[in-house]
């Protein structure tokens, strides 16, 4: 009984997972998918084109296999998790913590504002030259260029969120005794927090971009790595295999980030969707 | 009592004649009475002796609770008093606008006074004066003999606009006083189910704000500001963004929580029939520079005030042409 009871909400939830992807109508989304690799197929094996250039859906999914069989595509996979997890929180912690220091420092603001301002002006791309000048092509240029990137995002967001307090809060939580660092901890930080969840979304996806392109320049394990290794033994299999991967590795984490949310921030979209609903 | 004389003297309403039919019905109710008729007073107690104890009233110290006790317990001076208040700002364009001018109010523990007046005529200005979010241009403000300084935890204050914390449960949110006074989370616990309970929503503490209604983020609210044992009550318009069936229900329950709690509540409204349905006192306030016009004392024996009787009509038009308003709601 528990069995088909716990059966069923797998089903729901694979039902739910198969939406999210696919759209609301799933029948239909489905279909566009299966047209799109049917295409793909017949395309590559009709013989117009050289399958070489382009590796019918089959042959990717054969390299896929072989690739995850031999542990390649694994470590890829979790050198790039590595260098883009301590990126990001390297990156998302300074953005954090000069955002907050700026807002509410008249000072840090003065001192600092145009220097941030003219650098967050420059495509972080611009710097992968000169990161792999100073440090290497190792680990700390990479960890560089992504926490580099991640930072300005996380950054404005927490710099607008913290300095823009809705005064009613403040009023309010004042006239309940908050006072400094308290007002800090309990009220200006928790208002701003959709503000900076704002951040940290926008930060993940350029994570992945300059993961990507910090990779491309050379490396000995990664998915860019990957694709970058690829091209040059031709094959080109393996760049749609390190394609796909990223793709999904996106989507995972943007899914992961969105689930947690709904968890541990409930009121979070709740609140925005009743503001504008209402009022 | 030379306090309480200046508070009430309004202007051009003095002479008015109503209609002697009126004070007839509402008996008691005199907006030029002097104090020392009120039956709050001990009867025994000289003009003297309530200045004197005026005077060398003890600094704000003891808990809350003992706070609002000995508020009550003292009914010689003022809980809350207003001096010459004036309050000025300057618009983006640089104009100068006298909000408040020369308001001189004092008011008792345990009084329901209700500000009364057209929109913008400066009565969520006083609000704020007394609330601490704006300061004074002139004049003096004191609470309990202590002169005013910033917001603090012995005046509660509800918005007009929902203010609860999104982020946080009802209960956290009621709590929040309590954890910024450094409570205990087992007393924090127990408080806000008192306090819930007094609200009437004792099931709801796990919820979010965003699921409950608009009536219900203000019970939550008022449940908030009473949780530190403010010594007064400061409640700006609260229940204006309510429908009207919700607004009497929860006029009714604000009154309920006033004669258990015995709160001393500042409440702001341009609403005639609500201040007529709540107050122990109406202070009117004119428009642009906000000036006292009238200074009515209700009768408590009156309660509850049917909106229908015609003691109530009379005073609501009397109110209505007080405030500039063609008896129209």
């Amino acid at each position: 009984m528990s069995a088909t009871l716990a059966l069923n909400a797998l089903k729901a939830r694979t039902r739910a997972l198969g939406k999210q992807i696919l759209g609301q109508n799933f029948q239909l989304g489905a279909l566009g998918l299966l047209a799109f690799v049917v295409l793909w197929e017949s395309v590559s094996r009709s013989g117009w084109i050289n399958p070489i250039m382009l590796p019918a859906p089959s042959v990717v999914a054969r390299s896929a296999v072989d690739l995850i069989a031999s542990g390649e595509l694994i470590r890829h996979v979790l050198s790039s998790l590595w260098r883009a997890f301590l990126g990001f929180a390297i990156g998302s912690f300074l953005g954090l913590a000069l955002g907050i220091l700026m807002a509410r420092l008249p000072g840090v603001h003065c001192l600092l504002n145009p220097l941030v301002q003219i650098f967050r002006a420059i495509p972080s791309l611009a710097f992968v030259p000169l990161a792999i000048f100073w440090f290497g092509i190792g680990e700390i240029s990479k960890i560089v260029l992504i926490a580099f990137g991640v930072f300005f995002p996380v950054w404005v967001n927490t710099y607008l969120g913290t300095r823009d307090t809705n005064p009613l809060f403040s009023r309010a939580a004042a006239s309940l005794g908050a006072r400094g660092w308290r007002m800090l901890i309990f009220l200006i930080l928790p208002a701003a927090l959709p503000f900076i969840i704002a951040g940290v979304r926008i930060a993940l996806g350029s994570a992945l971009v300059l993961l990507v392109a910090s990779e491309l320049t050379g490396a000995q394990f990664g998915v860019g790595y990957l694709i970058q290794l690829s091209q040059q033994v031709f094959r080109v299999d393996h760049m749609f295999v390190g394609l796909i991967t990223l793709g999904l590795l996106g989507f995972l984490f943007d899914y992961a980030f969105v689930c947690g949310l709904r968890k541990f921030l409930p009121w979070y979209g709740a609140e925005n969707g009743q503001a504008n609903g209402t009022r | 009592m030379k306090l309480s004389l200046s508070i009430g003297k309004t202007g051009n309403l003095s002479g008015a004649g109503f209609g002697q039919l009126f004070w007839r019905l509402f008996g008691r109710l005199n907006p030029y009475r002097r104090d020392n008729d009120s039956p709050r007073h001990h009867p025994g107690m000289s003009v003297e002796d309530k200045r004197s104890e005026t005077t060398e009233r003890t600094p704000l110290h003891g808990s809350p609770d003992e706070r609002a006790a000995r508020a009550l317990a003292e009914p010689g001076g003022p809980l809350i008093e207003c001096r010459a208040l004036t309050h000025t700002y300057h618009t983006r364009l640089g104009t100068r606008i006298t909000a408040i001018a020369d308001v001189t109010l004092a008011i008792d523990a345990g009084e329901f006074v209700c500000l009364l007046g057209p929109s913008g005529c400066g009565k969520t200005t006083l609000l704020n004066m007394v609330a601490g979010f704006l300061a004074p241009t002139a004049g003096e403000l004191r609470l309990d003999g202590k002169a005013i300084h910033g917001p603090d935890p012995d005046r509660g204050v509800v918005f007009q606009d929902y203010s609860l914390f999104p982020w946080l449960t009802v209960e956290s949110n009621i709590a929040y006083g309590l954890l910024m006074a450094g409570m205990s989370a087992e007393r924090r616990k127990a408080e806000v189910g008192a306090l819930l309970d007094l609200v009437g929503l004792p099931h709801i503490g796990a919820q979010y704000p965003f699921e409950l209604s608009g009536g219900m983020k203000q019970r939550v609210a008022i449940a908030r500001a009473l949780a530190t044992h403010p010594a007064v009550l400061l409640m700006d318009e609260p229940f204006a963004a309510l429908d009207a069936m919700t607004r009497e229900s929860l006029q009714r329950q604000l009154l309920d929580i006033w004669t258990r709690t015995r709160k001393t509540i500042l409440f702001v409204t341009h609403n005639i029939s609500e201040a007529i349905f709540l107050s122990s006192r109406i202070v009117v306030l004119s428009s642009r520079p906000g000036r006292i016009v009238e200074d009515i004392r209700l009768p408590e024996d009156s309660r509850p005030r049917k909106r229908t009787s015609p003691e109530f009509n009379r005073l609501y038009e009397r109110l209505a042409q007080a405030i500039g308003v063609e008896g129209s709601e």
